[in-house]
């Protein structure tokens, strides 16, 4: 990768993201002069402590987690949010659509671009919503439309994860087996989630244990020739 | 002055706007930049054009459905207020769950309580909290954004075969932790998490059988409005 583009993008990045920053804490500031109602800071973190246990080891597991597909385009992702439902899946859509290969330069921008104009078209879309916020209302509060809404995930996961899961690459190379690591952290998620308790809200803290695990098992069977890896055709690339 | 008057008063949609403005302003030199860099690296804008069409098809279904969720939530925490939050940082998912943890934190009982008080003084601290608790990632990415993408990177580079392996892992891992997850909440959510998986494996079949490339840019976004169509009917069905 050209280290120019990336410290430059990356810079764009800690600029951006300390904005966002200012501008999430800047807003309250602006209201508490304006209307002089300054609120006591040691309280404020005293109730943001019990957030922030919720809060933290999730967001943090979910940076490292997508970083491989995301990229450099972290950024631009977390400062405009919705990162499951919609800017994680457009860069995977962007990756699919371009057939480019995860850690090189050409998918890192593909991705960047995809989920800039992403951003983009869903903050369009929620600014022409506020103006239309009054004729729009009863459509959006349709029974049918509501429930269309609360399986929003289920939705997007099955077309998501399928061609994943059916696809038997990992960038120049077609692998053998390359499912079978995944296998038994597959059923031990299935059986904690079912029968101990919900992983519902802890997934994150669960990809960073669910990551090592299977790559410690994929190390183990690459090494035993269990998972094979073969450079593709020609043809193929 | 009521909580609900200072929430949607002129001040902070003036505040808000000013922000998303800076925030646009920002998506927009990313796309900006990494559209110059795809064309020094040799990338036709004929395939750039056809990614920007496809992440603009697929955004929509989703951005309504934040939609939606700015109208449930403007109920109670004001429109610019909801609308600022799900646009910057914020999600679907979390925002309510936030907002309703900052305000029993800060002592009442659910937040229409909150908002039928003339407490405007707690405005600002349900607004700091709420701040404060989701911008871990953001504060992660400033510290440690470029050691850990150089450090996969350079993972990748020097361990050739194995590297690129062990890296393809990280997305089948996000699959293996969220698709237990979804499937058992409900029958109806999984049963709308098979329909757009089989949906989608037909769309794979009839794109290899056909030919028909030009149906890859629009797989996930019609898998994801044929899946949401079909939960209200499982909801009717099974619900």
């Amino acid at each position: 990768m050209n280290s120019k583009y990336l410290d430059s993008i990356h810079r764009l990045g800690k600029i951006g993201s300390t904005f966002a920053l200012l501008a999430m804490l800047g807003i309250p500031t602006v209201i508490a002069i304006v209307y002089n109602i300054m609120p006591d800071f040691g309280e404020i973190f005293k109730i943001s402590s019990g957030l922030l246990i919720v809060f933290v080891p999730v967001a943090v597991s979910e940076c490292i987690s997508y970083m491989p597909v995301l990229g450099s385009a972290s950024y631009i992702t977390y400062i405009t949010g919705n990162v499951l439902n919609l800017k994680l899946p457009v860069a995977i859509n962007a990756t699919n659509v371009a057939k480019t290969k995860q850690g090189t330069e050409e998918n890192d921008v593909i991705v960047t671009l995809a989920v800039a104009i992403s951003s983009m078209v869903t903050m369009a879309i929620l600014a022409i919503s506020i103006l239309l916020i009054t004729p729009l209302s009863p459509v959006f509060s349709l029974p049918s439309v509501q429930t269309a809404t609360d399986y929003i995930l289920p939705a997007l996961f099955g077309g998501m994860f399928l061609p994943m899961l059916l696809d038997h690459t990992a960038g120049d190379y077609n692998v053998k087996r390359k499912l079978l690591p995944l296998l038994i952290p597959f059923v031990l998620l299935i059986l904690l989630n079912s029968f101990v308790f919900s992983l519902d809200g802890y997934e994150g803290p669960a990809l960073l244990v669910t990551i090592p695990v299977t790559i410690l098992l994929a190390r183990y069977f690459y090494k035993k020739g269990i998972i094979k890896m073969k450079l593709k055709e020609e043809n193929e690339l | 002055m009521s909580v609900s008057e200072l929430l949607n008063g002129v001040v902070l949609y003036i505040a808000v706007i000013i922000g998303l403005t800076i925030v646009f302003a920002l998506a927009t030199v990313f796309f900006v930049k990494s559209w110059r860099r795809a064309i020094e690296l040799g990338i036709e804008k004929a395939k750039l054009k056809k990614i920007v069409k496809s992440s603009i098809i697929f955004t929509i279904i989703p951005s309504l459905a934040i939609v939606i969720a700015l109208f449930s939530l403007a109920s109670v925490l004001g429109v610019p207020l909801s609308w600022f939050r799900l646009s910057v940082v914020g999600s679907l998912a979390y925002e309510l769950l936030a907002a309703e943890m900052s305000v029993s934190g800060a002592g009442y009982d659910s937040l229409s309580q909150f908002i039928t008080t003339n407490d405007i003084a707690n405005v600002t601290k349900i607004m700091y909290v709420m701040g404060i608790s989701i911008i871990g990632g953001i504060v992660f990415m400033i510290f440690f954004g470029k050691k850990v993408q150089m450090g996969m990177l350079n993972y990748q580079q020097t361990n050739k075969e194995w590297g690129t392996l062990a890296m393809s892992y990280f997305m089948l891992c996000i699959a293996v932790v969220f698709l237990p997850v979804e499937a058992t909440k409900s029958t109806v959510h999984l049963m709308t998490l098979l329909t757009s998986a089989a949906f989608c494996y037909l769309h794979i079949a009839a794109i290899k059988k056909y030919n028909l490339k030009w149906l890859n840019d629009f797989v996930l976004a019609n898998c994801l409005i044929i899946g949401m169509v079909s939960s209200v009917f499982w909801e009717k069905l099974l619900g």
